[in-house]
């Protein structure tokens, strides 16, 4: 437990030499951040996820001074995932989501909070193959259609054929990093 | 390789202490966090899901074969002693939480550079591992098995967030790309805080390898991006490389000056780092870090020309605890470690002196 404010998991180990005499401090993040033992960013992964249970916004263990005094109850802050079960409070408490169904039903709570640790709210970058529908909805009913028959090893020319469709996809939405990878990827193998 | 030799080499290949920038980066690692859509998470799965997650991932894997030609090899976590676990997370091939689970496994290949970890926090997490500064070619390893099994394999992906991780902090690329740096000369120089600001104001997080807290011991830091949402894999990887190429640039100037200003003091620290590693009948894994540092140090700066660097890689992975436990084959109590530990740095040096002659 943090020595300074004894309610937050001490995370930041400090240990100082004053003439000869060695002192131990052991803080949590937000602590040692304020008594300027630590850098804004130099998190380690248990920080992130304290700095984002405290932006889900006085639900979480952390942070009682960033919460507004009576936050209103919001509707799916008392709630439960409907495909697993996880009770949002639980979440709240230990950063763990139950299944890819909780981003869903959580959804609203977990907008604030994901775009402020990540300074960001939308992905960039590498897909599944297919892309997903405009707004799918990762449930519990798995993804119906996307993989081709499982186990059918696919030929080189099937490949190089998914590839370009891949390829033009990737032009098409921009997806600039993605496009380069499939051109070499088609490259390796066409040269083959 | 066997499964059962995994634990038992001191060295996989990517740690054999060459690559790119290898006198300061000691190695990358690449990390992607993926799941099913349709089985609930490592924390709320129960044995029979996490059995069928181990099953189904074993089974998409089944064809898939690495640059070599050659396939992943399947190690059920349960197959093996808690020692050989331990072995496996201090060789970086999978990591504390994993082995705890009831029900996991390991998927790796034969030169321990890709491996693949089932059930940890996320049901699937994917490893690329290289020696020196290549995220970019571990990166693109890392994708490439990733397009593979998502053809199989359900990956939990949503258009706003990307890949749907058990926890947020990973979301959208669940990337997470580290280097390993061996910074003695910023050390020396006090530079280490302003350093580790630096890159924390620009998106990079950094802590000490083996110590607690920002403690380093053996002045090993681990660099890793911070956020995973809102950016291309290719440019949160091209992002660390810069800067970790400008954090190389000045560790390396920093030495060319210790060494112009404190030469004599300097080649003293690192020729009696060397004797006492060399001749120590006991020694601990604290002091024993320490030491290797500065051999490292001295390697690179050409003042022990009759080792290499591959010994230092050897060392350090060698005289953590679990992997010397293994290597002495019987459980020994920390006296006896450090008596086992001195035995085999000298032994380690010995057989390094006699490649390079
Ligand atoms: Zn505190
Ligand atoms: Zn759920």
């Amino acid at each position: 437990m943090c020595e300074e404010c004894g309610q937050r998991p001490a995370t930041v180990h400090v240990t100082r030499r004053v003439n000869g005499h060695q002192t131990e401090m052991h803080l949590c993040a937000q602590c040692a951040m304020e008594k300027g033992e630590i850098g804004p960013l130099m998190q380690s992964p248990a920080w992130m996820l304290e700095q984002f249970l405290s932006a889900l916004g006085g639900f979480g263990p952390g942070s009682p001074s960033a919460a507004p005094a009576a936050a209103p109850a919001r509707p799916g802050a008392a709630g439960r995932c409907p495909a697993c079960g996880l009770p949002f409070q639980e979440f709240a408490r230990t950063g763990m989501l139950g299944c890819a169904n909780c981003y869903e039903a959580f959804r609203r709570e977990l907008g604030p909070a994901i775009r402020r640790i990540h300074g960001a709210a939308r992905h960039v970058g590498h897909r599944p193959p297919d892309g997903p529908a405009p707004r799918p909805v990762a449930g519990t009913r798995g993804l119906a259609g996307a993989a081709p028959s499982p186990g059918a090893p696919e030929s080189t020319a099937e490949r190089v054929a998914r590839l370009r469709a891949e390829l033009q996809k990737a032009v098409a939405e921009e997806r600039y990093e993605d496009a380069a990878r499939l051109r070499d990827e088609i490259r390796a193998l066409t040269k083959e | 390789m066997s499964a059962h030799d995994a634990p038992g080499n001191a060295l996989s290949s990517w740690m054999r202490g060459d690559g790119p920038s290898s006198d300061v980066v000691l190695s990358s690692r690449i990390r992607l966090a993926r799941n099913l859509s349709d089985v609930p998470y490592p924390p709320r799965m129960d044995r029979a899901a996490a059995e069928g997650v181990v099953a189904r991932v074993a089974e998409a894997l089944r064809g898939w074969v690495d640059e070599s030609g050659r396939p992943l090899r399947i190690v059920r976590l349960d197959a093996l002693s808690p020692l050989e676990r331990q072995v496996m997370v201090e060789k970086h091939l999978t990591s504390p939480a994993h082995i705890r689970q009831a029900v996991g496994a390991l998927a790796l290949s034969e030169d321990e550079s890709i491996s693949v970890m089932i059930n940890e926090e996320d049901h699937v997490r994917i490893q690329c591992l290289a020696a020196g500064l290549q995220l970019r070619p571990a990166l693109d390893r890392a994708l490439r098995l990733d397009s593979a099994l998502a053809e199989r394999l359900p990956w939990a992906f949503d258009a706003e967030w990307g890949h749907l991780t058990t926890c947020p902090t990973n979301v959208g690329t669940g990337l997470r790309a580290s280097v390993m740096v061996h910074l003695p000369g910023l050390a020396m120089a006090n530079q280490i805080q302003g350093i580790l600001m630096t890159l924390s104001n620009n998106g990079m997080t950094a802590r000490g390898l083996y110590g607690e807290g920002s403690q380093a011991v053996g002045n090993l830091y681990q660099i890793s991006n911070a956020q995973s949402l809102g950016r291309a894999e290719g440019e949160i990887v091209q992002r660390m490389e810069e800067a970790v190429r400008q954090l190389a640039d000045r560790e390396r100037s920093v030495r060319e000056r210790l060494l112009n200003q404190m030469g004599e003091t300097l080649k003293d620290r690192i020729w009696r780092a060397y004797a006492v590693l060399a001749h120590a009948r006991r020694i601990s894994s604290a002091e024993a870090m320490e030491l290797c540092s500065l051999l490292r140090l001295g390697i690179d700066l050409h003042i022990l020309p009759q080792l290499d660097a591959k010994v230092f890689n050897e060392l350090i992975v060698a005289t953590r605890p679990a992997f010397l436990q293994h290597w002495t084959g019987q459980e020994a109590g920390p006296d006896e470690r450090d008596i086992k530990r001195a035995a085999l740095i000298r032994a380690a040096l010995r057989r390094a002196e006699a490649r390079a002659s």
